[in-house]
């Protein structure tokens, strides 16, 4: 079948040979089978700090713009919809930004003399660069969770709006005020629920694209820990040679967990949201 | 109040584009100004001598004018039988994974097959390891296409004597318009956006907006990285605009919804 | 592999056999490959100059090379491309690329079997070099048939050797430059000029010092070495091993002990030197460093640096180091490469790139056997006002310790020290 075949093809041919080498199989270190290279990364301490690294990356991006996002769409109308008026909901404009920018307009805003910082400065709150509490570049991986969470929350904006207009979640949320519910309460009871549940597939796979994010955190991650998308390409250009087979063993791990985790997250399908969202 | 309201929050998703406009055109702006301390317009005019850029953006533009086209008709072709496989989960698993996936471990498997087939270091490799992505996303895309309503209609069209292909003219493509537009800004998108695909199949040597850009922050100018970050914009907030609000555009989500 | 084995994490007591074992691992490399040395450059080269030049008209010729310095860029595209286009009909093209992502690109190749590469020249130098040379990557010995190589320097240690290892002709000495530390005279102006001090400066002023982990921070932590080495020659010839741990450990030792009082507390690093000059400019640390000594003076003349910027050296030693062209030996244009080579090292070419208005890069050639006119333009090129004289640096000078040592540092740095 055409599908299979045109995105499972690569897929398996890129799997085997990472396979291959990481075994000792392929490449200019092959000398027959061997496991040395996948000892040595699951054995590595780095490796799965890394691997938890990106997770909590991605857990932190996507569970802030969720929050942040559900809020928005509580206390509407007054800011989710404004805008509008003008023509095109602002919301939108992140989804125009690639990481590449969002990343250099963190360096430019965020940073310990970026735009933020200085405005400190104007106003006395600093004297020096080295006080302005700036997120970037810190171990924590809050730099790449605030420039991240910047771009995603306002898609969610636009993807539970367009959810809870599906599902006629503003009706069931009026009709549970009538019963006596407090606004913000009947969209924590009613409307969240039903929205979180529709986006569910989406927020998964949303969840592990964040956790292999790449260039966001080369521009304003920390050099440790860093994503296992970095350490990836850290093991591939380093100074000594004998590491290239545990690069491939890295990218073939992650590969395994990000099938794994999306097999978990994409094993239902929801017919219900499907039939009426036609 | 409300009015206000739209307004502050225009300003707050401009701020960024604002700041990255101030620093294509400024000379110098050192710590701690608020502004710089003297503009010129030469990060915009020595564009085209320094870096090569005009034809990086022509390249990005050609690379991803070809994904989206051939994504896209690819994908609209094929996403039915996508719909009636009986190994639905399993397939909708196997079109999630290269998004799921970082696009750094997909080059890096990807980059030996690559070379051993010649296409390492050519636009064309570059656009086919986007477009296996691009092809993904637009088979996700279409499966909303296929849902009892188009079957009905169909049904329909071919009861009232229609030919298969007078269906497909008349019937399916008035039916998936608005999707096709859809698909083609987005894998389009897909394409300008990608940088790790480009830096391990293009080999460095397809030089595209995205990777002229990494270098200029990579040789500390800020100027002209700014510059390039506001090209970068451009096409994707003019499909915006053009698109205004009707559905907004989701990488993943469309088989949900 | 045996010897991969070992390589990860051994306990302290392993650690030096796995060193050893992985020196060797290197050196049995190329003969463990399955790939021969290519020697035959297709097309064959002709066998005069002259014909050497004629087959290298109108091919185009691609550059590997770190593009992270827009002075150097702007010399080559601005300088060079137009030149060479003129007189020699070949286009130059360039690909960004340093160090270890050269040789993981050309081993890529080798591997994948994919000929004519889609490189011709690399920019190289050290343990690059050693690695290439390794795997059968350079074409060479060629440096004896460019005509312009007559002026090399040659019985120059810092020239002729690379990281300690004979150079064989198998890669052209292009630039020769010293490891150089930068500060703002009106911030500090009297800097530290020894570890010990520079360590005192650092706890008096917390978080205005660090370094980066690219080549230039590990240049830096190399000449620290020297600084505790009891003299010069234990980091000179071939790997020793004890040695390099005990000067290692007293380097990670004097890290260590400032990390603290380091930019951003030590708990990260600056990725770039660019990034470093950039916290420099902005004031965010009083210190920067470069591997070009003409650079300062060209950084304050476009601006990026203040006026009141100044380089010097640490008496304790920097390194000084050469970084030379290589041609890749499945190149399809071995010629055009040649021709582009012989180019750079013209006395022309070596003078332009001297000059701190244009990029401030030491010159390979023995200015001494060069004629008067162009003697009297090498020696007004070199002048500058915003770092020492490069006769005033060499007392300081210290030779690249070996390739082996800057690979066991480069991977000991980021497990025993960045990744803490």
């Amino acid at each position: 079948m055409v599908v299979w075949a045109l995105v499972g093809g690569p897929m398996l041919l890129g799997v085997s040979f990472m396979a291959a080498y990481s075994l000792g199989l392929a490449g200019l270190l092959a000398h027959g089978l061997s496991f040395t290279a996948w000892a040595a990364v699951l054995r590595d301490r780095v490796t799965w700090i890394s691997l938890g690294f990106s997770l909590w990356v991605g857990a932190a991006s996507l569970g802030a713009s969720i929050v942040g996002a559900l809020l928005v769409l509580a206390l509407r109308p007054a800011a989710a919809m404004a805008g509008e008026a003008v023509g095109v909901t602002p919301w939108f404009l992140p989804i125009a930004v690639p990481p590449m920018v969002a990343g250099l307009t963190a360096v430019l805003w965020l940073g310990n003399a970026g735009e933020l910082a200085r405005w400190a400065y104007a106003l006395g709150w600093i004297r020096r660069p080295a006080e302005f509490p700036s997120p970037l570049y810190s171990r924590d991986g809050l730099g790449i969770i605030v420039t991240q969470t910047a771009l995603v929350l306002p898609f969610l904006v636009v993807l539970f709006g367009r959810l809870a207009r599906l599902h006629r979640v503003g009706e069931l949320v009026e009709a549970a005020r009538t019963l006596g519910a407090s606004p913000v309460g009947a969209w924590r009871r009613v409307g969240t629920p039903l929205v979180l549940r529709a986006a569910a597939p989406t927020l998964g796979v949303y969840f592990l694209a964040l956790s292999g994010a790449f260039e966001i955190p080369l521009l304003v991650g920390a050099s440790y820990p860093t994503m296992l998308s970095i350490r990836v390409v850290q093991l591939f250009g380093q100074f000594d040679l004998s590491t290239r087979p545990q690069a491939y063993a890295v990218a073939l791990l992650y590969t395994l967990v990000v099938a794994a985790c999306s097999a978990i997250v994409l094993r239902a399908r929801p017919r219900a949201a499907r039939s009426e969202g036609a | 109040m409300r009015r206000a309201a739209g307004i502050a929050l225009w300003a707050a998703f401009l701020a960024p584009v604002a700041l990255l406009l101030g620093w294509s055109f400024a000379w110098r702006w050192p710590w701690p100004a608020p502004l710089p301390e003297r503009w010129q317009a030469s990060a915009w005019t020595g564009l085209a001598a320094t870096g090569g850029l005009g034809a990086a953006a022509l390249r990005s533009l050609g690379i991803a004018g070809a994904v989206a086209l051939v994504a896209t008709s690819l994908g609209f072709v094929t996403s039915r039988s996508a719909v009636e496989a009986r190994s639905g989960v399993a397939l909708r698993w196997l079109l999630h994974l290269p998004f799921a996936l970082s696009p750094v471990v997909l080059g890096v498997g990807l980059e030996y097959s690559f070379l051993r087939a010649g296409l390492a270091g050519h636009m064309v490799g570059v656009a086919l390891a986007q477009g296996i992505l691009a092809y993904a996303y637009a088979v996700i895309l279409f499966c909303g296409l296929w849902n009892a309503r188009t079957r009905a209609y169909l049904d329909g069209a071919a009861t009232l004597g229609a030919t298969p292909r007078q269906a497909w003219i008349r019937v399916l493509l008035p039916i998936a318009r608005p999707l096709v537009v859809l698909c083609l800004v987005q894998t389009f998108l897909i394409s300008w956006f990608d940088y790790a695909l480009v830096l391990l199949i293009g080999e460095g040597r397809v030089a595209t907006l995205t990777t002229s850009l990494y270098q200029f922050l990579l040789a500390g100018d800020l100027r002209l990285a700014a510059a390039s970050g506001l090209i970068l914009l451009l096409p994707p907030v003019i499909a915006l605009a053009v698109r205004a609000q009707r559905r907004p555009p989701t990488f993943a989500g469309e088989w949900d919804l | 592999m045996a010897a991969a084995r070992l390589i990860r994490r051994p306990p302290r007591r392993a650690r030096g056999v796995a060193i050893a074992a992985a020196i060797l691992a290197c050196a049995t490399l190329g003969a463990c490959t399955r790939t021969r040395p290519v020697n035959a450059p297709s097309p064959p080269l002709p066998a005069s100059w002259a014909g050497i030049v004629a087959a290298a008209r109108g091919q185009t010729v691609t550059i590997a090379m770190w593009r992270g310095d827009p002075a150097v860029n702007a010399y080559l595209q601005r300088v060079i491309a137009p030149a060479l286009q003129r007189s020699r009909d070949i286009r130059l093209r360039f690909v960004p690329a340093q160090g270890e992502q050269i040789v993981s690109a050309l081993m890529t190749e080798i591997e994948a079997h994919r000929r004519p590469s889609g490189y011709d020249i690399v920019w190289i130098n050290g343990e690059t070099f050693y690695q290439l040379r390794e795997i059968h990557a350079l074409f060479g010995p060629f440096t004896a048939r460019l005509p312009n190589a007559r002026f090399i320097d040659w019985r120059n240690p810092y020239i002729s050797r690379d990281f300690q290892q004979p150079i064989a002709g198998y890669e052209c000495p292009w630039g020769n430059a010293q490891l150089l530390m930068i500060t703002d005279s009106r911030r500090v102006p009297r800097p530290p000029t020894d570890p010990a001090s520079l360590a005192a400066w650092i706890h008096r002023h917390p978080g205005r010092f660090t370094f980066d982990t690219s080549f230039t921070g590990l240049s830096f932590l190399k000449s620290l070495m020297y600084a505790f080495a009891a003299n010069p020659a234990q980091l000179q010839g071939p790997f020793d091993e004890a040695r390099y741990l005990r000067l290692r450990d007293a380097v990670f030792a004097w890290i260590r002990s400032v990390r603290p009082d380091l930019w951003r507390h030590g708990a990260t690093f600056p990725r770039s030197t660019a990034q470093l000059d950039q916290l420099f400019a902005d004031g965010e640390v009083d210190f920067t460093m470069s591997f070009t000594d003409g650079e300062v003076d060209h950084r304050v003349a476009t601006g990026a640096f203040p006026p009141t910027a100044e380089g010097f050296s640490l008496r304790s030693g920097m390194i000084q180091n050469s970084h030379y062209l290589g041609i890749v030996a499945r190149s399809a244009h071995v010629a055009a490469a040649m021709v582009v080579i012989n180019e750079l090292i013209s006395p022309w070419a070596q003078w332009r790139k001297l000059d701190p208005a244009v990029w401030g890069d030491g010159t390979v050639l023995d200015v001494g056997r060069l004629p008067p006119r162009w003697r009297a333009r090498f020696a007004a090129a070199a002048r500058r006002t915003h770092a020492p004289s490069r006769a005033a640096l060499q007392a300081f000078a210290r030779p690249e310790p070996s390739a082996s040592l800057m690979i066991a540092l480069s991977r000991d740095f980021r497990r025993d020290v960045l990744e803490h």
